[in-house]
């Protein structure tokens, strides 16, 4: 339980498991949330929102080797972390190089990596008789929370819930009290800014969506300042919401939807139908559970 | 989203876009339609990449009978993709073979080794690969049960995380 509920030496003995049973000698990984769960290890900046850091990571029977830049293992608790797990760091490039000399050393060699989670760079070099296309070791293992996680994932709730509490206030104060019109973009700004309140907090986990109106049924809508698409938020128009943070211990991800004055008879009609649907699906049970 | 583009003999840059529809409206907005044609996949009637790749391989095949090259940047695509066309070549190849032990190479892939890709070489001001310091995760709740654990060593690891109080999280780190 020392690190978000398993610890690296133990995913690493379930990988090596796994690469028994499949009679492999080296297990890549190219997905970068695969290798920040294997090393129990996140990111800030390298993707956007994203937790993750860019980076390659090999397995074998007696070597754990993280391939990334020298910059990104630079804080001594992280570089502390991956030597007490006994990872080697090697230059971010030489994964390939790396792979055809596992393959050289012996030709009854075998290389575990899964063609839909790695890009050809990487697969062109392992011949099919050596290659062992699979679902990787990590993934089960991530679709599986352990407690340590689940009690993470309640905790970013909490604080999200309250950050979004203060949030509803605030807009609720603006257009019904104030009587003033909000524009997307602030919407966003001050949203945010609440979540960045919240202790643990790291960056938001995808850009804001906020869309006044038609907006609203615009997928993946990003407000900006200058768009001819910008609209304001008053009494008369509908708004959805859909926002989240990255926290230490975990992610949110929330879509409302509000109306802030007196909706048509239209627009009741249609949310309590998405609403129907909504409690539909959460009330269902899981095929086979 | 995978981009395609694409040349034959007849027009010179005939560009061809592909993408998933929640881009297309985005898609249409941007691309100028004189010189790009939208490929909406899963759209009826519209090939997949896979499939407009492997019927010009053909038809290139049929009428120069030597392989289509297509150029690839192998950092940018999955190795599930590589294969997928690789495969659907050597069927296409099979299918138009006169000696079934025989089937013609209709098609490679070109990794363009040592070249720059395409797009590449015309992104101006591209910021380096970025080296943003990883950090430790050590989850809030390990904190907490680390605080916790000099003054109630007794208590079970489960019967604790109702009581953890948030401040722990937020103060022990």
């Amino acid at each position: 339980m020392k690190y978000a509920g398993m610890s690296v030496e133990d995913k690493v003995s379930k990988i090596r498991e796994g690469m028994t049973e499949k009679k492999a000698t080296l297990a890549v990984f190219g997905a970068l949330d695969d290798i920040a769960y294997l090393f129990n290890v996140r990111c800030m900046g390298d993707i956007e929102t994203c937790p993750v850091g860019i980076a390659y990571a090999t397995v074998s029977h007696d070597e754990v080797t993280l391939y990334c830049d020298e910059e990104k293992v630079k804080p001594d608790d992280v570089a502390a972390h991956l030597q007490s797990a006994n990872v080697v760091v090697k230059p971010y490039d030489n994964v390939v190089l790396d792979v055809q000399s596992h393959l050289a050393s012996n030709t009854r060699n075998k290389v575990w990596l899964d063609n839909s989670r790695s890009n050809y760079a990487v697969s062109r070099v392992i011949p099919e008789a050596n290659l062992v296309d699979a679902q990787n070791a990590v993934t089960p293992m991530k679709a599986c929370k352990n407690t340590a996680e689940m009690e993470g994932m309640r905790q970013a709730h909490i604080v999200d819930g309250a950050a979004m509490a203060h949030f509803m206030a605030w807009l609720e104060h603006a257009i019904v009290v104030e009587g003033r019109s909000v524009s997307e973009v602030e919407i966003d700004l001050v949203l945010t800014g609440y979540r960045a309140q919240q202790p643990g907090f790291k960056e938001v986990s995808f850009p804001t969506i906020a869309g006044v109106g038609a907006n609203g049924a615009i997928v993946h809508y990003r407000a900006a300042e200058g768009s001819d698409l910008l609209k304001y938020l008053d009494r008369n128009q509908p708004i959805l919401i859909d926002s989240g943070g990255q926290y230490e211990y975990g992610t949110t991800d929330v879509t409302r939807t509000w109306h802030l004055g007196e909706a048509t008879d239209e627009f009741k009609e249609m949310y309590t139908r998405v609403l129907k649907g909504n409690i539909g699906v959460d009330t269902m049970i899981f095929p086979g559970a | 989203m995978p981009y395609l583009f694409s040349h034959s003999p007849r027009y010179f840059f005939q560009h061809n876009i592909s993408s998933t529809y929640r881009y297309f409206n985005e898609a249409t907005l941007r691309l100028d339609a004189n010189h790009w044609e939208l490929m909406k996949q899963s759209q009826p009637k519209v090939p997949t990449i896979t499939k407009y790749l492997t019927d010009l391989a053909t038809t290139h095949y049929q009428s120069n009978k030597s392989a289509l090259r297509v150029g690839m940047d192998a950092y940018v695509h999955s190795a599930s993709f590589a294969k997928e066309l690789n495969d659907a070549f050597a069927a296409a190849g099979k299918d138009i073979a006169e000696d079934e032990n025989d089937s013609p190479v209709v098609a490679v892939i070109d990794t363009l080794d040592g070249k720059p890709n395409i797009v590449d070489s015309i992104w101006e001001e591209r910021p380096p690969l970025p080296k943003n310091p990883f950090r430790v995760h050590v989850s809030c709740i390990q904190n907490a049960l680390d605080y916790h654990s000099s003054s109630l060593s007794f208590v079970l690891i489960p019967h604790l995380f109702p009581f953890i109080d948030l401040k722990y999280c937020f103060f022990s780190q």
